[in-house]
Order: structure tokens, then C-alpha cells, then sequence
């Protein structure tokens, strides 16, 4: 079930908040357990079947989590370590078998067929494991379940912590319907619906229509190449920063405050800025679970970018399985060490308008370039994108203009033919690239969900926001049909209902 | 404003649109699949749920199929059916079919005629080589889902995606099918829902004059059209599942019969030269082939064409008698092909 079908909106969503707090006035264990159950029915809704696997992974960690927490500082960590051990193979196994063997015997990798959500739950029980080993806590069963399976951030995130979700939920006052974080929820939902479907959904054909073409190996041109990479990473921002304000949005429905997962990083003047404000979440977990335990002991320069570099690396293969994610980490770690050694030479420097927006420019640049391997479908791909960005790709085939509203451009004569074909060849378009152009300039110019909303939860820098002056919301007739008039043009949207990106991480 | 008020009126707000949606749909009913529409004459019918609702109304009746894209709608059955020991042909051509949408419905009718213990004697299936490398648009939108009874998916799905889905240019297009103002002539009026379908769109942007006997110029300086066909994944996978359809007919005696649509000139020419020939080919290493798609002059006529994608009724008679074994006037004497492996004549069994 999507965030985004009509069956999540108008059937599950009210009958899951309608049950919690109807529960609620029963017993907090009562409504626990409800919106438990509703998560797994919301789960089961893709795959029956495959229920089992989160089931036996919230018991067998919640087991272990227990053990840890009774057991001494020798025996612990050992289990620490197996607990661990354990939920990395389950992954791998699912996810990185068919990688891994074709490493070793060189065939083609296939794509494999991941059980959902489970690169998300996989990391959210390691941290867990993680927290019970160094604070030695205890929690009941049915916190536990909650914590894990909770539907908003099940299934793509934002990676919850359990001292933040688990300690909401073991608060018994969040039990009551608090209409501010309601009508706060609502909000924050409308916007990342809105987001996904008249932001993101629109722009992926126009990535498709490159991306493919390259995956066959038909000629793209430079203007063609850059424009689709700059196109995809708007796509994905504005496809999963919509998802995870949308789970944001759902969390406050039931009274508990989710994470922030995205703080306007397309806005982000250097690279370590944009990864502080790019699925802030992960990339706090990364840091928390491999950076930090390597470079304990304050090593040298070179030992902490090897961490570094690691560190990314690791960030690409999670999102999958294949050489052009381990390139795609590879790619930022590398404009991380670049970005350390600047600013090493430099020194942070004096900061002005001009060079923000020169830092602005240059790391969207670099990081919308790295993200050709995160699209691509395979290496070959994305060497065939990359080399047409640097005019070394094919040249144009003689072909007919393809694009029906370039066409009709065409035909009446507001453009020419050879204009289209030498710059977009036969795979971008005029359309695309005013979509891009719309869409980027929304991300840069216009205030973020959480800038407007003001919500704060898990942002632990507050440096990015700006004062978004009248556009600070709150409750009023005039922001209700404003409100209104956003949903209504989603949902008029939700016909050509299409997954999340995330989904398949 | 309270925040409890302003989250009343949105959560309302949202119910009622969508409850907005679901009247639109009960009332307009544009894919005919409630019975309950204000309107008849919808041009967003589901035909591939007409299709098996008409059949099931009647299954004693037919003991032979048709399957096919809205092209196959001009095969005369009637005909087919006077010369073929009376056969009935039960119509299952279905709004741009494919092999996709044929399999599971012929399997279908396989199984209950063999529940109910009668004969499913012949299978006239005609295949459109020009659109055989798309993919396939079975259950791709609304109007194309396939009725559950088919799929094996959720009775409950199907009815819930119908109610629920939003689609302003069909319910627009069936109102103003009811109230006359749909221009005459092509496949339906409602353009916004067939724009992924290049036959059907080309059916409907093209002017008809322009489309009678004029090929579509490109635009200036554009290059030489050059669709392809065997291109992708979709026309290797539609030739499986033929490879499925004929060992089903085969498994079960039914006598098929395989054609290709003959094509509008104007648009064969926007393929690869050789590119419908060498499709066409392919097919028939699967299962003889009576092969129409290529040029001919007979069918430079406009006159031929209802519309730019859609030949006429006499062109699908002198396909039936060609089929058939009749003896060809002149002028349509090289009007269709029978292509089989290897070349040899093999029978249509």
C-alpha cells in the first residue's frame, strides 16, 4: 500500500488512527498493540507471505535486545557482535547474494527481489542493539514492535532512534489526540504528498526517456545528459523528501514526532553540508555505527579519510546492490576528501554572497553528476551519460522529434527542428527541461516543509532555515483553502499513482 | 482559527472530494463496468470487461473466439461463421489488445468450456505487428484492466480501483459522448486517454484529410522516421506468450487461425524500412501466418481506412476470403501472404 493510493489515504489511514486512540481510551498497551497490528496488515499488503520475515526479526532482536541489556560488559558485546552479524547476513542474503556471487563468478547480476522495507529495519534494529548494549535498557515486547513496525517510517524511513520513538512511545500522554499536532500532521502530509505527485512524478519520465536510451546504448546528447542528471536529482528529492514528510506528517496523527530527514540540501553550500542535510537520518546512523567506532583513538589524517571513504562506500551498497552504487558512494566520498582538503588549504574563509552561491552551485554540480551511477542501470550505463557530459558521447542519430509537445513547438513554428535535435537529440525535450527548471528552482527558492511548518524534531542544526516571513504556518481560514486548493491538486494526480523511489532500498 | 476546527475541515474537505470521485464514477460509470451510468455510449468502455461479461452471459452459445485490437472489430463473424460450419464466434477484441490480453482469456474460456463440457472448436486471432514492440497496455490503466476472473487478482480490487479512479478526462469525454459534442469518426474522442497508444493517438491527431493517402511530413528538418519494433524487451515477450496462446489451442484441437492487420501506408512508413517484414517474420516462425501488414496497393485507398489506423469492412472481407481460400479479384490479388517456418505451407490446425 502507497502513502499515495486512495486506499492508504481514505480507508487504512482513518481506520488505523481511528482504532490507536480508540484504544488509547482503553489502555496505552491496548493501542500499542493496535497500531501494531495495523502496521503489519499495512506491511502485508504488499506480500502476505513475507510478513514472517519482519515478525521473526522484531522477536529474535528483541530477544537478543534483551539479553544484551541482562548479560556483563565480555558477554554482551559478544552478543552485541552476533546480533549484528545476524541482521547483516539476513540482509545480505536477500539482497546481496547474486551481487556478491556474481563477484566471485562473474555473471550478470540480476536485480534482486527485496523484501520490502527491509534495509530500513535492518538498520533500525542494529541501532537498536547498539542503544540497549551502551544505556542497558529495558523495554516491553510490545513498545518494541511498535517501535520497529510503526507504518510511517516502516517501510522507507526516517530511520527511527529508539531514544527518541521509543521513548515517545512509552510516554502515556501521547495517548490522548493532541489537535495541534493533528492539524500540524495534516499539513505536513499535504506538502509531501504534493511533493511526490505534481513534483516528482511528472519529472521521471524525462529521466526515463535518457537514462534508457543510454541503457541501450543510443546516443545522448551533452545538453541531453546533464539536463536528465540534474532532472533526476530533483526527482529524487522532491520523490523522498515528499515520502519522509509525509511519514513525518503520519506520526504526528498518532501524537509521535518522527525525525526530519531532509533540511533543504539541494541548497547546501559544500558537500559535507549537503550530507548533513541529505537523509539526515542515515547518514547520522552511518556516522554513529561505522565512522565514529573506526576513527576512535584520534587517527591520522589518511586513517580518517579511509573512514571516510568507507564510511560512503557503505552508504552506496546499502541503497543496493551492484557496482554503481559502490560508485556512487565511492564518488561522494571522494567530493568529501575533496571538500576536507579545501577546506584545509583555505580555512572556512569569509562568507559571501557570491561564494555561497558559487559552493552552492559547485556541490548540486558534482552531486547531480555522482548521481548518474545512483540512476544508471548498470556501469556501461552510466559511462555511456557520462561521457556525453563531457562531449566525448555519441554523436546525434538522425531521428524524428519524438517528443509530442516539442513537436507541436515545432509545427507551429516556435522552434526548429535542427535546434531540437543537435541540443536534446532524440531522448530530452523542451518540456523536460522546463520541468527542471521549475522544479529546481522550488527547491532553491521556495521555503522547505519543515522551514514553513517550523517543525523541529531531530534537527539538530538549525543554521539552514530562513525566515519564511508570512509563509509561517498556522492554523487560519486563509491557509485551509490554501491547504485544501494543494491537496485537491494532488489527489487529482493520484491517478497515475507510482511507487516511491525509496521502496526498493 | 483552532487547530482542532482547521484539522476538521481539512480530513472533511478530503473526504469529500473523495467521496466527490466515487459519485463521479457510480454516475458516469465511464468504463461501463457498475451498470450504472447516466450516459450510454461511454468511449472509455472497459471492453475487455464487456468482453467476458457479454461471454459469460451466453457461454453456451459460442464455440469460437475472436481476439484481437479494436482493428479486429471490422472481421465480419458472420461471414466467418457461415463459412466455417457455423461456428459462433464469441468477440474478444478488445481496445488496443495484445497477445497480453488474449492469453488469459483464452485460457479462461478453455477452462469453462471444459467445466461446462462443451466444444471450443475455432480461434481467429489477428495480431497488429506495428504495436507488438510496446508494451503491452493490458491492466496498465483503468480502462485496460483486465476483469478479475482473468487475472486471479481481488474481485475487491478491481471494483475499488474502478470507484476510486480519477480520471477527469474520461468523465468529461463521457459527457460529452451523451451530449453530442465527441467530433465524429475515430476511435474516441477523449484523446487525453489514449496519448501512450501511437496508433490511436495517430488516429486522432491526424486530420482527414491529411490522413487520406497524405503521409504525415515530418517536421521540418527532422530526419526519416525510424520506429522500431524488435527493439526492447516487449516484443520478445509478447512472442512467449503467443508461444503459450498457440500450445493452449494446440493442447486443445481448437483450429486457429492467425492474421496480421493490414496497415495504412502512411503509417508503416513511419517504421524502419523492413522492420514490420521482418516482425511479421518472426511471428510466423511461431505459428503460420496469414500476413496483411504489407504494402499494398489497394490499400494506398483511402477509402479503406475509417480512420488512419483502422482498415474498412471490405478490406476485412477480402482478408476472410483470402484466409478462406477464395478466388481474389485482380486488383487484390496480392493482398496478403501466407508466411509459415521455413517457408513450406503448412495447415492452419
Amino acid at each position: 500500500m502507497l502513502f499515495n493510493s486512495p486506499e492508504f489515504l481514505f480507508l487504512f489511514l482513518p481506520a488505523a488512527v481511528l482504532l490507536h486512540f480508540t484504544l488509547a481510551r482503553w489502555s496505552m498497551r491496548a493501542a500499542i498493540a493496535g497500531t501494531t497490528v495495523s502496521s503489519l496488515v499495512f506491511y502485508a499488503w504488499w506480500n502476505p507471505p513475507y510478513l514472517v520475515l519482519p515478525v521473526a526479526s522484531i522477536v529474535a532482536n528483541f530477544w537478543l535486545g534483551r539479553r544484551i541489556a541482562a548479560a556483563e560488559p565480555p558477554v554482551s558485546r559478544g552478543l552485541l557482535i552476533a546480533g549484528i552479524a545476524a541482521n547483516v547476513a539476513v540482509l545480505c542474503y536477500y539482497k546481496y547474494a547474486d551481487f556478491l556471487m556474481s563477484v566471485i563468478d562473474g555473471h550478470k547480476a540480476v536485480p534482486p527481489n527485496v523484501p520490502l522495507a527491509l534495509s530500513f529495519t535492518t538498520f533500525v534494529q542494529i541501532a537498536f542493539l547498539v542503544h540497549v548494549y551502551q544505556k542497558r535498557i529495558a523495554m516491553p515486547f510490545n513498545n518494541y514492535a511498535l517501535f520497529v513496525a510503526f507504518f510511517p517510517h516502516l517501510i522507507a524511513g526516517p530511520i527511527v532512534r529508539w531514544g527518541s520513538l521509543g521513548r515517545q512511545i512509552g510516554d502515556p500522554a501521547r495517548y490522548r489526540v493532541d489537535w495541534d499536532n493533528v492539524a500540524l500532521g495534516l499539513t505536513i502530509l499535504i506538502f509531501g504528498l504534493a511533493k511526490k505527485v505534481l513534483i516528482a512524478d511528472p519529472l521521471a519520465p524525462h529521466v526515463a526517456g535518457v537514462f534508457d536510451a543510454a541503457a541501450r546504448g543510443d546516443p545522448v546528447t551533452a545538453f541531453a545528459a546533464w539536463a536528465a542528471c540534474f532532472c533526476f536529482v530533483a526527482e529524487i528529492y522532491f520523490d523522498f523528501s515528499g515520502y519522509s514528510d509525509m511519514a513525518v506528517g503520519l506520526g504526528l496523527l498518532f501524537n509521535f514526532r518522527l525525525p526530519i530527514n531532509f533540511a533543504a540540501p539541494l541548497r547546501a553550500a559544500n558537500m559535507f553540508d549537503l550530507w548533513r542535510r541529505w537523509h539526515i537520518t542515515l547518514s547520522r546512523l552511518a556516522r554513529d555505527l561505522v565512522y565514529v567506532p573506526l576513527s576512535r583513538g584520534e587517527p591520522g589524517v589518511l586513517r580518517r579519510s579511509f573512514n571516510l571513504m568507507l564510511t560512503m562506500i557503505l552508504i552506496g551498497v546499502w541503497h543496493g546492490a551492484g557496482w554503481t552504487f559502490v560508485a556512487w558512494g565511492a564518488i561522494n566520498g571522494v567530493l568529501l576528501l575533496i571538500n576536507q582538503a579545501w577546506q584545509a588549504v583555505w580555512g572556512p574563509g569569509r562568507k559571501t554572497a557570491s561564494g555561497r552561491f558559487l559552493g552552492c552551485a559547485l556541490t548540486f554540480t558534482a552531486f547531480a553528476a555522482g548521481g548518474v551511477f545512483f540512476r544508471a542501470t548498470d556501469i556501461d550505463a552510466a559511462w555511456h551519460i557520462l561521457k556525453a557530459m563531457s562531449g566525448f558521447g555519441d554523436a546525434v542519430a538522425a531521428g524524428a522529434i519524438t517528443m509530442e509537445w516539442d513537436d507541436w513547438l515545432i509545427r507551429r513554428g516556435y522552434v526548429s527542428a535542427p535546434f531540437v535535435l543537435s541540443w536534446f537529440g532524440t531522448t530530452w525535450s523542451i518540456i523536460g527541461t522546463l520541468w527542471t527548471a521549475l522544479a529546481l528552482a522550488i527547491a532553491w527558492l521556495v521555503p522547505d516543509t519543515m522551514e514553513i511548518t517550523g517543525y523541529r524534531e531531530g534537527d539538530a542544526q538549525s543554521n539552514w532555515r530562513r525566515p519564511v516571513g508570512i509563509l509561517a504556518w498556522r492554523p487560519s481560514p486563509v491557509v485551509l483553502v490554501a491547504m485544501s486548493l494543494l491537496f485537491v491538486g494532488a489527489f487529482a494526480s493520484l491517478g497515475r499513482v507510482s511507487e516511491f523511489l525509496y521502496y526498493q532500498f | 482559527m483552532q487547530s482542532r476546527a482547521y484539522a476538521v475541515a481539512i480530513a472533511a474537505i478530503a473526504a469529500g472530494v473523495f467521496l466527490a470521485v466515487i459519485t463521479a464514477n457510480l454516475m458516469l460509470d465511464p468504463q461501463a463496468v457498475f451498470g450504472t451510468g447516466l450516459f450510454a455510449g461511454s468511449p472509455n468502455t472497459n471492453s475487455r470487461y464487456r468482453r467476458l461479461v457479454a461471454y459469460q452471459a451466453e457461454p453456451a452459445r459460442y464455440d469460437g473466439l475472436v481476439f484481437g485490437s479494436s482493428r479486429a472489430r471490422a472481421i465480419p463473424r458472420h461471414e466467418l461463421s457461415r463459412r466455417l460450419d457455423g461456428i459462433a464466434f464469441a468477440d474478444f477484441a478488445v481496445d488496443f489488445g495484445s497477445i497480453a490480453d488474449h492469453l488469459p482469456a483464452l485460457e479462461y474460456v478453455v477452462k469453462d468450456k471444459a467445466a461446462r463440457r462443451e466444444p471450443l472448436r475455432a480461434v481467429f486471432l489477428l495480431l497488429d505487428v506495428d504495436t507488438a514492440g510496446l508494451r503491452p497496455k493490458a491492466n496498465k490503466f483503468i480502462q485496460t484492466l483486465l476483469p478479475p476472473e482473468l487475472t486471479g487478482d481481488s474481485t475487491a480490487r478491481f471494483w475499488w480501483r474502478n470507484l476510486t479512479a480519477i480520471q477527469f478526462a474520461a468523465w468529461q469525454s463521457s459527457i460529452r459522448a451523451a451530449l453530442g459534442w465527441s467530433k465524429p469518426g475515430g476511435l474516441t474522442p477523449n484523446w487525453k486517454s489514449v496519448w501512450w497508444d501511437p496508433a490511436a493517438l495517430l488516429a486522432l491527431l491526424i486530420p482527414p484529410a491529411q490522413a487520406q493517402g497524405e503521409a504525415r511530413a515530418p517536421a521540418a528538418g527532422a530526419a526519416e522516421p525510424r520506429h522500431k519494433i524488435m527493439d526492447g524487451i516487449y516484443f520478445d515477450q509478447q512472442l512467449r506468450l503467443l508461444q503459450q496462446f498457440v500450445a493452449v489451442c494446440r493442447q486443445h484441437g481448437i483450429t486457429l487461425m492467425v492474421a496480421t492487420s493490414p496497415l495504412n501506408p502512411v503509417h508503416a512508413a513511419t517504421f524502419e524500412p523492413g522492420e514490420i517484414e521482418a516482425a511479421a517474420e518472426r511471428i510466423s516462425q511461431i505459428v503460420p501466418l496469414w500476413d496483411f501488414s504489407q504494402p499494398n496497393a489497394m490499400l494506398v485507398d483511402p477509402q479503406r481506412w475509417t480512420d488512419p489506423v483502422h482498415f474498412d469492412a471490405k478490406v476485412a472481407h477480402m482478408m476472410v476470403g483470402r484466409i478462406l481460400g477464395d478466388e481474389m479479384p485482380a486488383e487484390w490479388h496480392e493482398f496478403g501472404r501466407l508466411r509459415a517456418r521455413d517457408g513450406t505451407a503448412v495447415s492452419l490446425r
